[in-house]
């Protein structure tokens, strides 16, 4: 558990979070990792899966503060091929972002969709960008 | 149903714009044809007043796919009434037997309505 919050200068509500040790167990620092009590607009990731040369991880992005990892429904799933780091940018035509209106948490496991509780092996590395609204 | 494949840099290219006008619970297999890079994928959900989900699945076959079943390996979420894109900056290399996907109305693995409306999809891949 190694989850960090940081305010950019440009908008109070522009935040950079950045997870160094991402996993699947729904731990305290995985919860609405905007810390905006609400409404989280996800705009960049980055998911390091390096670390783990022959395993694929899958991000998992919940609508939801406290979910419960292999129960609840992720809304947004992304695979990470072994040894390898993916970045996306997510935008709609007219602002940056997609809004999750409930909350932001997350999750890393071995499986994708739903069921599945387990964590990598080794540590998977998260750093996203967005907006606590 | 209504899916456009177009090769860019004649018809040998490698890199591929895929047009579908009616993404719904209809698994689209293999649009590819084989392993797949996904650079970018959109997903125009301007016509539902409700979120859409777009699931793929790393399997070439349709019969291989249970929709609501077979857990996804990629789910993207689409605003309710907003066009989306996800740029994966260089690409996303999962997909290595054939890139399928559909469109639902609920997230995770569970979901087999499809959205009310509409949904368009481009995704541009290799």
């Amino acid at each position: 558990m190694a989850g960090s919050l940081s305010p950019l200068s440009l908008s109070t509500n522009l935040r950079i979070y950045r997870q160094t040790d991402f996993i699947a167990t729904g731990a305290a620092d995985h919860d609405d990792i905007f810390d905006s009590g609400g409404a989280s607009t996800p705009v960049l990731l980055k998911i390091d899966n390096t670390a783990n040369a022959a395993a694929t991880s899958y991000a998992c992005f919940y609508n939801a503060v406290n979910p419960t990892i292999g129960t609840t429904a992720p809304d947004i799933v992304i695979p990470v091929v072994g040894g390898a780091t993916v970045n996306v940018a997510i935008h709609r035509a007219t602002a940056i972002g997609t809004p999750f209106a409930t909350g932001l948490s997350i999750a890393c496991k071995t499986a994708g969709g739903t069921a599945g509780t387990t964590a990598p092996t080794s540590d998977v590395v998260l750093t996203a960008v967005g907006q606590a609204a | 149903m209504a899916v456009t494949i177009t090769p860019l840099g004649g018809l040998t290219g490698v890199f591929k714009i895929i047009l579908d006008t009616d993404a719904d619970d209809t698994v689209e297999a293999n649009v590819c044809d084989g392993a797949t890079t996904i650079y970018t994928v959109t997903i125009d959900n301007s016509a539902n007043a409700a979120v859409t989900y777009l699931k793929f699945w790393d399997l070439a076959l349709s019969e291989s796919i249970t929709l609501g079943t077979t857990v996804p390996d990629m789910i993207l979420f689409a605003s309710a009434s907003a066009t989306t894109t996800y740029v994966f900056k260089d690409g996303n290399a999962f997909f290595t037997t054939g890139l399928s996907y559909a469109a639902v109305t609920a997230g995770g693995t569970a979901g087999v309505t499809a959205p009310t409306s509409n949904v368009l999809v481009t995704i541009t891949a290799e």
